[in-house]
């Protein structure tokens, strides 16, 4: 009777996974939207980074900080200039020298692993363009869309897990840049609740496997006819899939989104919020071989009222940043993960009418394991916090920074479908020397 | 309702007179010259035409080209049974002429210029070019105009939707530009924004030339001579601190908020090469005389009108790439695949599969004024339309003939409208919530913009000052619940935080209050008449003040208040028998008519959801553009695609009980009925015999109970016969 089922078991658990993969986001139908043009007829990618290494890191979880985050009442406090400060006192933290806020105490105690980087500049203080900026390290433009670092590894390097995505994001914006020009399967599958686990990998309920396997054979009944007609690559593409996914129903693999597998010790260390759950999927994924996963978290747009808003914020980022430094760190697998806390710009040292901050093109962004060299900070700004002392960084450096520590090929030129020659960071360069 | 019963109901709306095509004689001669020029082509290359299909074939692929879905179980029942020669002709003109053209339409269009529902420049102007778009497709406005409205298009989203076009690209121009060339010249510039085109012929002065044509539309915001001037005013007044004029400038800005990015000025800088331009060709910022990259030359008179020029040159007849452009898309709309492609990448060494053809083509659009509907009539009408479709892979390095359409996977639009037409009753009626919603907020942003413009200066300052007194109360809120904040995280008394948090939007919600409030009482005292009328005219005779704050915020509207006529009440009260609802049962048929009344928010059409639908929805899982960028659809299958198919609790609504589908099974006796009904709902066509004896093997033992159908329902949805258009 079920006889889907029945193939199923008779496949080789190798060779399904290996289809899974290519098909997890979606068939490449069309090969042309990844061909790479050789001819180079001027040049492309120029400037772009050629530093190569042996990787230091596995894996990268990144997490982004949506609305530009205060970096005065976070990673950069002025302790000695109460009038930057407003209310936001500094602490010292695990690392010698590094002062961060007093809303972070609970990761102060892990900056030992930590490189703050305090000179990032950003080129516009514009939300969606300045976000699009640090994802792709191109500016936004409104005839082509970049792929974000996630979707670059998954391009060069594939999945880490044939069966599972290569990259997932776990956040509720629609304006990310995803696979940007790259085939679709390479843009992050979108969890937007953690908890909930895959969407629809279960049957409704009432549905027995009986009632589902009476389902495929109708549709093999149905389909039959008409499969042999049409034997297009469209048709068996989709064939394919309806096998796949029920594979997938099956998978153990599917264990990695299933937060309910976790003591509720550690669920709750993370800290019960969508932010917290979010960090600690990102876990389990990088345990089954996902690569990229980034989490998305905040409204830190504090035009009003930033000395409430950001203590708030920041109580959920310290108890979840903690908790995953300190996980990942019991389970090993710190060195070979980076964690990365960044946004798209800070907001200004001037308070405003409104006891809120406003954008400002200079911010911080923090890099945590994967090869990082601990209890470090990279870049200063200066005393009033209104510009970059030493040592400017800019997005595509720090995307290269982390392509770096990847092993991935930044100076290979990849052409867009409309012909247009890009690398993985345009061109940023990598800041080596922040490695141990 | 048996197919015989409907049929005079259905000529009815069409007219038994014959077609409107075949009453065209000039029409009818174009579609019999289009299968000449095919058949001269299949003979120069030795190819046979595919066979003319069946009706059911045939329904199923005019419903899907024209109307975007597939047609209803009566729909299709009504054209099998009809018994007239030239009924597939007159299928073209009823669906040409449906509010399902429009839909399936505008879906094309918004990928095309990427209109967005909540896009870079906010969402009244967004929604307004939505409506626009709507509108010119509803009235078929010839191509020609719709361009040039939108080419040209200036001012207030208030006056025209048009505007959404330069808005879209806001701070964007010589992307915008590009945008442009690609879409109504089929001509990529994007390269040559930045360098010399370095595969075409195009220089980056060729780009900066036709730049300077477009490059000073630009987006804003609401400004109006009273706020500039209360701004004058502010700024003068030695009585104010900075700190006041800082709170009063932010108070202006609240006020107006609604009606940030609404209007689209042309500024008159000129236009000058980059810092970094490097061909001898021209110096680095040297200023760029607007000019055309081909066709007939257009000078710029110093009274001209840049866009007005540019639009008309853009539009024109003679205008060597235009016309071929439009032809050939609406071409690919309707046999899958353009005769150049790609549609949009014209080189002087494009050409097209059927040289002649193409030629041809363009003189029918001209010849019709572009008139859209005109011109597809002509191309629906054609033999090589009701030809079968082309079953091997058609090669995208390989010329194709169109000895038939091409085979190929529904759009995520399709998927999703016939989805549609299985579990709606009425598939093709409007999201009434959304449209009324988007039509109050217009409406009231007009009524507050021009309240604002007409309030004189002074009583702008005085309401500004106002708010600056409250705000400035708000900051001492601040610093209390600052204070509380301190000693409630040193305790972790996380209720303590949530109630602060809750006290904190609280005061943001007084604040909004306090804007209306205070703007309210300005225009109270304009000595302006219109400002008095205005005011009363909003709040139609109820509390005025109520009418400025309603004017500043965004409507909400309850789908259960939707209008019903009488027919439609009757029709629901009919229905409502059908699922078995006693006329008494009164409880039972008000939730049954709420169903009704809301069904149309969850389950209408795509063009009438956020374009594009949220992410995580239905559409996008099956490749609707994001329209960020030009046609960025996809039709490549994933593994969520069948998961949603098979196991989403949106799916499984189609085998429920109030689903159009599952009414029809219900009203079947036999199981036999009960499959063809289900054949005829999805495919348009009845079963085979083998897959007839299949299926009741399979119900022998499954029984003939409800989960049975509902399986039989969700197996025949998952299938790949229903993705694909034959």
């Amino acid at each position: 009777m079920n006889t889907t089922f029945r193939k199923a078991n008779e496949l080789d658990r190798r060779s399904f996974l290996a289809r899974t993969a290519q098909s997890m986001l979606g068939v490449g139908l069309l090969p042309v939207t990844e061909q790479m043009f050789s001819g180079k007829v001027f040049a492309a990618g120029e400037g772009s980074a050629t530093a190569k290494q042996v990787p230091t890191a596995r894996n990268v979880i990144m997490l982004y900080m949506t609305g530009g985050q205060s970096h005065l009442d976070t990673w950069d406090p002025k302790p000695k200039n109460k009038e930057v400060m407003g209310a936001t006192k500094a602490i010292p933290t695990s690392a010698d020298g590094v002062m961060i806020s007093e809303y972070l105490p609970r990761t102060a105690k892990f900056m030992h692993h930590a490189c703050v980087i305090n000179s990032m500049a950003t080129n516009t203080a514009a939300h969606e363009q300045a976000n699009y900026f640090m994802h792709t390290s191109f500016g936004l433009r409104s005839t082509i869309k970049h792929p974000g670092l996630g979707a670059w590894l998954s391009y060069f390097q594939g999945a880490g897990n044939p069966a599972l995505p290569a990259y997932v994001y776990v956040g509720n914006d629609s304006r990310h840049p995803g696979a940007g020009f790259f085939a679709k399967r390479h843009g992050p599958l979108m969890v937007n609740n953690p908890e909930a686990g895959l969407q629809n990998v279960r049957p409704q309920r009432g549905v027995t496997d009986q009632r589902f396997g009476m389902r495929r054979e109708v549709a093999d009944i149905m389909d039959a006819e008409f499969q042999a007609a049409h034997a297009t690559r469209g048709v068996k593409a989709y064939a394919d899939m309806y096998d796949d996914a029920v594979r997938l129903m099956r998978s153990e693999d599917l264990a990695a989104f299933d937060l309910t597998q976790e003591p509720d010790a550690i669920r709750q260390a993370y800290g019960k919020d969508t932010f917290g759950q979010g960090c600690l999927l990102a876990r389990r994924l990088v345990e089954h071989g996902v690569r990229f996963i980034e989490v998305a978290f905040g409204s830190w747009d504090t035009h009003v009222a930033n000395f409430i808003n950001t203590p708030r914020l920041c109580d959920t980022l310290d108890v979840a940043l903690s908790a995953l430094v300190n996980d990942l760190e019991r389970r090993g697998l710190l060195d070979s993960t980076m964690i990365l806390v960044t946004s798209e710009f800070g907001r200004t040292p001037k308070i405003n009418q409104n006891q809120g901050r406003d954008h400002y093109p200079i911010f911080s962004s923090v890099l945590m394991g994967g090869g990082i060299q601990g209890g470090q900070k990279y870049g200063s700004t200066t005393e009033d916090g209104a510009g970059i002392a030493t040592d400017k960084v800019s997005p595509p450096d720090l995307n290269a920074t982390i392509g770096y520590a990847l092993g991935l090929p930044m100076d290979q030129v990849i052409y867009s479908p409309s012909k247009r020659p890009f690398t993985v960071a345009d061109k940023g360069q990598p800041l080596t020397h922040l490695f141990a | 309702m048996k197919a015989n019963l409907l049929l005079p109901f259905f000529a009815a709306i069409i007219g038994m007179t014959g077609s409107l095509h075949a009453k065209n004689p000039d029409l009818a001669a174009a579609t019999k010259k289009v299968d000449e020029l095919l058949a001269v082509g299949w003979t120069k290359h030795k190819i046979a035409p595919n066979p003319i299909v069946g009706d059911e074939v045939f329904v199923r692929r005019a419903y899907l080209t024209v109307v975007g879905r597939i047609p209803t179980l009566e729909e299709t029942q009504a054209f099998l049974t009809w018994q007239s020669p030239d009924k597939r002709s007159k299928l073209v003109d009823k669906l040409l002429s449906s509010d399902g053209y429009v839909h399936h339409f505008v879906n094309y269009w918004a990928d095309v210029l990427r209109a967005q529902s909540q896009g870079v420049g906010g969402s009244t102007t967004a929604q307004s070019y939505m409506n626009y778009l709507r509108q010119a497709l509803r009235e078929n406005k010839p191509f020609d105009q719709l361009t040039r409205e939108l080419i040209s298009a200036e001012g207030s989203c208030f006056d025209t939707g048009a505007i959404g076009y330069y808005m879209r690209d806001r701070g964007m121009p010589l992307d915008n530009l590009s945008n442009t060339t690609r879409i109504f010249l089929g001509t990529r510039m994007e390269c040559a924004q930045c360098h010399d085109h370095p595969f075409d012929k195009w220089r980056q002065k060729d780009f900066y030339q036709m730049a300077a044509f477009t490059h000073n539309m630009s987006g804003g915001s609401f400004q109006s001579a009273s706020i500039t001037e209360a701004q004058k005013m502010m700024a003068k007044d030695k009585s104010l601190d900075a700190d006041t004029r800082d709170l009063m400038r932010r108070a202006i800005t609240e006020a107006t908020r609604s009606l940030r990015d609404t209007i689209v000025t042309q500024n008159k800088a000129s236009l000058r090469l980059p810092h970094d331009y490097k061909y001898s060709d021209a110096k680095p910022k040297d200023v760029v005389q607007a000019s055309v990259m081909f066709g007939k030359p257009v000078t710029l008179q110093k009274e001209a009108n840049p866009i007005q020029e540019f639009a008309k040159w853009l539009t024109s007849p003679e205008n060597p790439r235009f016309t071929n452009v439009v032809a050939n898309r609406l071409w690919k709309r309707v046999f899958g695949l353009g005769l150049i492609e790609p549609v949009d990448e014209l080189m002087d060494s494009s050409v097209a599969s059927n040289p002649e053809l193409m030629k041809f083509l363009e003189q029918t659009m001209r010849a019709v004024n572009y008139d859209m509907k005109a011109y597809l009539k002509v191309l629906l009408n054609t033999q090589a339309f009701s030809r079968a479709s082309t079953r091997e892979e058609v090669n995208a390095a390989e010329p194709y003939y169109f000895q038939g359409p091409v085979f190929r996977r529904m759009s995520s639009e399709q998927i999703w409208d016939s989805l549609v037409t299985l579990v709606s009753p009425d598939p093709d009626q409007p999201n009434w919530s959304s449209r009324e919603r988007e039509q109050r907020d217009l409406e009231k942003r007009n009524q507050l913009s021009e309240l604002l413009k007409k309030t004189e200066a002074p009583l702008i300052l005085e309401a500004a000052k106002q708010v600056a007194v409250l705000m400035r109360e708000q900051n001492k809120e601040f610093d209390k619940l600052r204070a509380e904040l301190d000693v409630a995280r040193a305790k972790d008394d996380k209720e303590r935080v949530k109630d602060i948090q809750r006290r904190l939007n609280q005061s943001q919600t007084i604040l909004r209050q306090t804007v209306s409030k205070c703007f309210y009482e300005a225009a109270k005292k304009s000595g302006n008449k219109e400002v008095q009328k205005a005011l009363a005219d909003a709040a139609e005779g109820s509390d005025m003040e109520m009418a400025m704050m309603n004017m500043m915020s965004d409507s909400r509207v309850d789908a259960r208040d939707m209008p019903l006529s009488d027919a439609e009440m009757k029709q629901i009260q009919a229905d409502a028998a059908l699922v078995g609802i006693k006329p008494k049962d009164e409880k039972s048929l008000k939730s049954y008519t709420n169903y009704r009344k809301t069904l149309h928010q969850t389950w209408c059409r795509a063009a009438e959801l956020p374009s594009p639908a949220p992410r995580g929805h239905f559409l996008r899982e099956f490749g609707q553009s994001d329209r960020d960028i030009i046609e960025n659809a996809n039709d490549e299958a994933s593994v969520p695609q069948a998961l949603a198919m098979m196991n989403s609790a949106l799916v499984a609504q189609l085998s429920s009980g109030w689903s159009e589908l599952a009414m029809n099974l219900r009203k079947c006796q036999e199981p036999e009925d009960k499959i063809n009904t289900l054949y005829l709902s999805l495919f348009s066509r009845k079963p085979t015999v083998k897959e007839q004896a299949a299926l009741f093997e399979l119900l022998e033992t499954a029984g003939t109970g409800n989960t049975a159908f509902e399986d039989l329902i969700l197996g025949a949805i998952s299938t790949q016969r229903f993705l694909f258009i034959e």
